[in-house]
């Protein structure tokens, strides 16, 4: 036993004390048991027509684990950085006009939120259908004038001019402060939303392309086919419009069909179906680029194969008098098809068409 | 239910046998055991109630058959119980036998047919065959009759047992390097003799000059092994594993004729056995298989396990029928140690070594204790403890098309490992044991990488980018094993059994990567001007510059893959005698239940945030506020510069004080954690009868054995709309039951004691690895591809020849030649089908079923020790082996999509081979080695173009030894002498893919054995 003793101990001693590669690391937050219920908002800067009276500012929750919380979140905010904007309970003044939420498609509910001279608190609680909302806008107040005309009253834009402004009026609303019971809900580090109202003597507004003349069209047709399978499937007698909407950064060119669909809303109302093209686009010196993606379809079963990013380059000029744009169309691309590949290039001007201010 | 049933059964079953056997454990001889009786009984039943009560021993009889009632009068009253039993068996016509402790009682039937006369007229010879000059067991040493073919053949501790009939008077005992020996024994009905120790002495002087001082023992072991066993193996002892610089199990493996191995970070880590991938061979220790810890796979990193654990390794090449069916490349057993003696043993070893390229010590200390107790050395207790400890490396580049990339790998790795076995010699035929090993191998990895993205053909939909990302992982893989059991043998009957439960569990608590990225103008790359070393230049940006890298995203991800295996098993094996020619039926059954899981997490995420702010430093999301950790500052040879990298803790830190800036993957995590993660069941039900016969120098053994398997998989499907959306996941489970018979038989015909001619002819399988067969299915609608896993995949069957002509060298060596050809049906490969789901056209990868493959080869081996050379030219030997093979597999045309296409198996190298010289005198041993694996296919592309192959690797090793006195010696070795890369290439073979490098290692140490 003796020996035994003697030999237990140093296999003992050498098995408990082998050293092992170094276990040391930082362990990260666990996604699943410290998981964040994170808000944020949709974007960081933005922009509307000045036409516009009011400005939509979503803020949601990041993609998360589980289920939203119950807990009461009171998120504290203002506005700040206000120029050309008069910040104030009026209509005439820039101010939050409600926060609302997506019930369903048909309808909205609304957060209580208060406003007292550029700041307040909005207050996100559960819905009694739905449950904590994924999301809701608040809806800002751009000052408008009520006019009565023709019998009517409308909402007349004060900031809605006919000039070209060197400067925009802006503002900024920060997210100054989120509490709840629950610390798990949080707000994303980026608190502020810049906002630039938008100058309709420059190419963001809506355009109309003048189609009366079917030779038009079907230059349009050609041009934009090769990146819309939607577009290429279009007859010239199917279509009612045509327009270019330029928004902040980013633009669609939507066309409106003869034929009408029911609201799915409300019974009895019927729209015209659109179909559209959606692009980034940036316009600077008379230079336009459009950038965006479109679904390439399989030939047998007719479903999305693969999409694909595009690139169009065109010139283009506005007259503030006639209230025209031009745009020469210089070259259409994709992943498949650039260089010598592209769909068209001629830097003279593939296609050019004329729009006219709606 | 049923299974658990049986497996339970066969537990109670198992230990109720043990407890049996043990409390009979103390058996004492009839002739030994003296008592004092009346002379007068009123009948033969009081007269044996009368011994009883002086007595241990119990008759036991049928009263049926057996008349005890009769009167008898005894000639004397004190005498032996075996004296006073001749008596009444002559008076009352009974027969008397004794099993330990039981004295069956029959009546004694003149007219007994001849073959039961025989069975009964047997009896066992017992035994141990040590080393005269070392005391050591000689394993693998031949026992017969001298004169007839009835023999045996000792076991790890030199042990045997031999039923022998009562006529048998001389025992010939044969030992490669010895000289044989003439045993003289007596042996009587139903009796067992224990023959005293039988020590060999080494058969020439030359050769004892060198064996005195122990040089060779590790080759006699295992040769004597090899060229006794009843079919083909190959047998490395633990001296011989020694003799070699190999750490590791995988490492000791890749010196056996036709095996090679796969190699991580320089380390060996897969065998593979006869140019078949490494699925194709099972992994056992003691017998029973290994569970596989990693998540996907069955077969085993042998890396895991530290080479001096074992006190040998078999590689059997042609399988019998009491062995599992399913290897079709080989059988690996690896074998753990057992107390040899009552004077303690006490053995182990001290290494320091050092690592050139991470200029880093490593370290290993091993400690063995063995010792018998008792007054018969009934208890055996040896108990083995390791402990391997290495920082390594390797500089790394990599291509992927146009992407290039240089990996800087930093690896801290440790073995340590404890087994023990506790034997327990209940009578010299019977014994009992219990084995049990734990093996614990733990990887640190960090790789840090520079991966150049070129824009090549100038898209402006692409950017030239820079990806820098440093991983840190850390894996764990446990793997243990208990085995209890016992073996008996009886004059009539041999009976083992043994219940085991082996657990393999690879922990990954953390694999965490941080990635950072930058954009530059433009990347040149030139695969061209130099293959070896390709060169690139970075436009518009310095790539050494840490400012330019802005943060894309960080992976943190753990595993954890569980495989359990539940064995237990009988054999039973009865000797017969067919004319003048000894035999052995043997049949028995086997369970095993495996339960497979793997869980992972997988959270990615990105960054949400605007500037940030760490550790002083404000600004964009830029590597330099992470910077960290090791800098190579020759990496490869300085042939790149490269520039320290993301330090992954302190990383962490700056992400756990802004969670709330990261956004989590969602749909990705979910998609990760549920396709991949898996349980699985799989139960396996054998059964076998085999019958071996020696007829005069040929023996024949032939036999089938039948196997049923029936699996259940529960895994998840992930199915994505047609915008790319994950849609749902869905449970998937499945199941599938196989069979299959398996014939087997073997030709052995001695030549001359020193030559053999050895045919086979077997069958055998290979099950479907884990992640082949598991039903999870990630299909991408919009991507239209996807892939499934194939439950109903049949396991690969094969049909196996081998001829083989061995002839052993008295001064310890082997010339052999053989040829082997193996037919495999339903090889498996990855096939790429069209289908159609939710009416959108979608291409499948799934594993499926191929037509057919063979596989041709022919293995030579050399081993030899020119000790009939004069004066200091005796100290020389070669080992010396080499393996050709050919395969052809035929598969759906990757190219034509129809028709067949003929490639090579995945794996199968067609040249393998080792080379080592040997100065082995007096007391110094020198060896320098090397080792050759072939290329070989890695794995198959969409055409032949894209079959991605590993290249031919030649490593050069050096060793040295020293040994002082017969308790300590020191040793030296150097490894990867010539820094031989890890390469692979694709197609061609100037094209290369990767090329890995990891200079040179080496050790320095201690040995003692007090």
């Amino acid at each position: 036993m003796k020996t035994l003793y003697k030999i237990f101990i140093p296999i003992f001693l050498l098995t408990a004390f082998t050293a092992c590669v170094e276990q040391d690391f930082v362990e990260p937050k666990d996604a699943e048991e410290d998981s964040l219920f994170v808000l944020l908002l949709d974007a960081n800067e933005g922009g509307t027509y000045e036409s516009e009276t009011d400005y939509k500012l979503e803020i949601k929750f990041e993609d998360y684990i589980g289920e939203l919380p119950d807990d009461e979140i009171v998120l504290s905010y203002q506005l700040t950085d206000a120029s050309g904007f008069d910040i104030g309970d009026g209509d005439n003044q820039l101010n939050i006009k409600e926060v609302i939420y997506e019930i369903d498609d048909c309808n909205e509910g609304e957060l209580a939120y208060t406003f007292n001279n550029g700041e307040g608190t909005i207050s996100i609680t559960p819905d009694a259908e739905i449950g904590m909302p994924e999301s809701f806008e608040v809806v800002f107040n751009l000052p408008f004038n009520t006019v009565i005309e023709d019998g009517e009253e409308e909402e007349e834009a004060i900031f809605n001019d006919d000039i070209e402004n060197e400067e925009r009026p802006s503002f900024s609303f920060e997210v100054t402060g989120i509490s709840s019971s629950n610390e798990r809900i949080q707000f994303s580090p980026i608190t502020t939303f810049e906002f630039e109202l938008l100058d309709d003597e420059t190419i963001t507004t809506e355009w109309v392309l003048d189609i009366s003349d079917e030779a038009v069209f079907n230059g349009f047709k050609e041009a934009f086919s090769p990146v819309s399978a939607e577009f290429s499937e279009l007859v010239y007698e199917e279509i009612s419009e045509i327009k270019f909407e330029f928004e902040y950064e980013e633009m669609a060119i939507k066309i409106e069909l003869v034929e009408e669909e029911e609201d799915e809303c409300e019974a009895g109302e019927f729209e015209a179906i659109e179909v559209e093209i959606e692009a980034e686009f940036e316009a600077e010196d008379g230079e336009l680029v459009l950038e965006g993606s479109y679904f390439v379809f399989n030939e047998d079963d007719g479903e999305p194969e693969e999409e694909l990013d595009f690139i169009l380059e065109a010139g283009y000029s506005i007259s503030v008098q006639n209230e025209t744009l031009i745009i020469q169309i210089n070259s259409l691309i994709d992943e498949d098809n650039y260089g010598e590949e592209a769909f068209y290039r001629n830097e003279n001007g593939a296609y050019s068409f004329t729009l006219v201010k709606d | 239910m049923l299974s658990k049933f049986t497996l339970y059964g066969l537990f109670t079953v198992t230990l109720l046998s043990s407890t049996l056997w043990a409390k009979n454990g103390n058996a004492q001889n009839v002739k030994s055991v003296e008592v004092s009786l009346q002379k007068r009984f009123e009948s033969v039943e009081a007269l044996l109630r009368s011994i009883e009560s002086e007595t241990d021993f119990t008759f036991t009889y049928s009263s049926d058959r057996v008349k005890l009632n009769q009167p008898i009068e005894l000639r004397k009253s004190d005498a032996t119980v075996a004296d006073i039993l001749y008596e009444v068996s002559e008076k009352a016509n009974l027969k008397f036998r004794q099993i330990n402790q039981s004295i069956v009682v029959s009546p004694h039937n003149h007219k007994s047919p001849a073959v039961i006369k025989k069975a009964e007229a047997w009896g066992i010879i017992t035994g141990q065959v040590l080393d005269a000059a070392t005391n050591e067991p000689l394993p693998g040493a031949s026992i017969t009759v001298a004169g007839s073919n009835n023999g045996t053949v000792t076991d790890l501790q030199g042990e045997f047992s031999l039923i022998a009939q009562i006529d048998v008077k001389q025992l010939e005992v044969r030992y490669l390097g010895f000289e044989t020996k003439l045993i003289e024994v007596e042996v009587k009905e139903s009796d067992i003799v224990q023959v005293e120790n039988i020590l060999m002495k080494p058969s020439t002087v030359s050769l004892n000059e060198v064996i005195a001082y122990g040089n060779l023992e590790g080759q006699q072991k295992a040769l004597n092994q090899q060229k006794n066993a009843d079919n083909i193996k190959n047998v490395v002892a633990a001296d011989q594993i020694g003799r070699f610089p190999d750490p590791n199990v995988a490492e000791a493996l890749q010196r056996i004729p036709g095996a090679n191995i796969e190699r991580d970070q320089g380390e060996g880590r897969y065998v593979l056995v006869r140019g078949l991938a490494p699925q194709f061979t099972n992994i056992n220790i003691n017998g029973e298989q290994v569970p596989s810890p990693e998540s996907g796979v069955r077969f085993v990193a042998l890396d895991a396990i530290p080479a001096d654990q074992l006190a040998s390794i078999e590689v059997t090449k042609a399988l019998t029928p009491d062995m599992d069916g399913d290897a079709i490349g080989g059988s690996v057993n690896l074998i753990t140690r057992t107390a040899k003696s009552a004077n303690p043993s006490i053995n182990g070893t001290l290494i320091g070594g050092y690592n050139a390229l991470m200029q880093k010590p490593n370290g290993q200390a091993s400690l063995q204790y063995g010792q018998r107790f008792g007054d018969k050395q009934q208890l055996g207790l040896l108990i083995n403890t390791s402990h391997y400890y290495t920082d390594r490396g390797s500089d790394n580049w990599e291509r992927d098309g146009s992407e290039f990339e240089l990996r800087d790998y930093a690896l801290e790795r440790s073995r340590s490992a404890i087994s023990g076995t506790l034997d327990y010699n209940v009578s010299p035929n019977s014994n009992l044991y219990f084995r049990a090993i734990y093996n614990n191998f733990q990887d640190r990895e960090q790789r840090r990488t520079f991966l150049f993205v070129a824009n090549e053909d100038n898209s402006p939909f692409e950017d030239a980018e820079i990806e820098r990302a440093s991983k840190d992982r850390l894996e764990k893989q446990i793997v243990t094993s208990f085995n209890l059991g016992g073996k008996h043998t009886f004059p009539s009957l041999m009976l083992d059994y043994e219940v085991a439960y082996a657990e393999a569990y690879q922990d990954t608590p953390f694999d965490f990567e941080p990635v950072f990225k930058a954009e530059v103008d433009n990347i040149l790359l030139d695969f061209d001007s130099n293959p070896l070393f390709p060169e690139f230049a970075v436009e518009g940006a310095d790539y050494l510059d840490n400012t330019i890298y802005e943060f894309d995203e960080v992976e943190f991800g753990n595993t954890f893959a569980i495989d359990i295996n539940k064995t237990a098993k009988l054999n039973l094996g009865i000797p017969f005698q067919l004319g003048n020619s000894d035999g052995l039926i043997k049949l028995g059954g086997k369970v095993r239940l495996k339960e497979k899981s793997l869980d992972i997490t997988q959270n990615v995420y990105s960054w949400e945030g605007d500037e940030v702010s760490f550790d002083g430093l404000e600004g964009d999301f830029t590597l330099e506020k992470f910077e960290g950790g090791l800098l190579d500052n020759s990496f490869l040879d300085n042939k790149y510069a490269i520039n320290r990298n993301i330090d992954v803790s302190r990383f962490t830190d700056f992400f756990n004080q802004n969670r709330n800036g990261f956004k989590l993957e969602v749909d990705d995590k979910i998609v990760a954690e549920s396709v991949e993660s898996y349980t699985a069941t799989e139960d396996v039900y054998a059964a076998y009868l085999m019958g071996k016969i020696q007829f005069n120098k040929l023996m024949a053994l032939a036999g089938v054995r039948y196997e049923t398997t029936n699996v259940t998989y529960e895994s998840q499907a992930a199915v994505f709309d047609i915008e790319g959306d994950l849609n749902r996941i869905d449970p998937v489970n499945g199941g599938v039951t196989y069979d299959f018979i398996l014939p087997q038989a073997h030709l052995k015909y001695q030549l001359n004691p020193l030559t053999n001619i050895r045919l086979a002819a077997t069958a055998s399988y290979s099950r479907p690895n884990f992640e082949d067969i598991v039903p999870s299915q990630e299909i991408e609608l919009n991507a239209r591809e996807g892939s499934i896993g194939n439950p109903e995949l049949a396991p690969v069957s094969a049909i196996n020849l081998d001829l083989m002509v061995e002839h052993y060298f008295g001064t310890v060596g082997i010339i052999s030649g053989g040829v082997f050809h193996k037919q495999l049906n339903d090889f498996i490969y990855t096939q790429r089908f069209d289908s159609t789901i939710n009416d959108v056209n979608v291409v499948l990868n799934q594993s499926q079923n191929g037509e057919s493959a063979s596989l041709t080869g022919v293995e030579l081996a050399y081993q030899q020790n020119f000790t009939f050379l004069p004066g200091i030219w005796r100290g020389l030997g070669i080992y010396a082996n080499y393996t050709y093979t050919n395969s052809e597999a035929s598969i759906l045309n990757r190219e034509e999509g129809s028709g067949t296409e003929n490639i090579r198996l995945p794996g199968q190298a067609a040249h393998v081979g080792n080379l080592s010289l040997s100065y082995d005198y007096k007391k110094l041993n020198l060896r320098i080695s090397s080792n050759f694996n072939g290329s070989y296919l890695a794995e198959l592309g969409d055409d032949a173009s894209e079959d991605v192959f590993v290249k031919e690797r030649l490593q050069l090793d050096l060793s040295a030894a020293y040994r002082f006195n017969n308790k300590f010696q020191v040793f030296a070795e150097m490894m990867n002498l010539t820094n031989q890369p890890y390469e692979v290439y694709l197609g061609e073979e100037d094209h290369y893919i990767q090329r890995e490098f990891y200079s040179w290692w080496s050790r320095i140490g201690l040995k003692f054995n007090l």
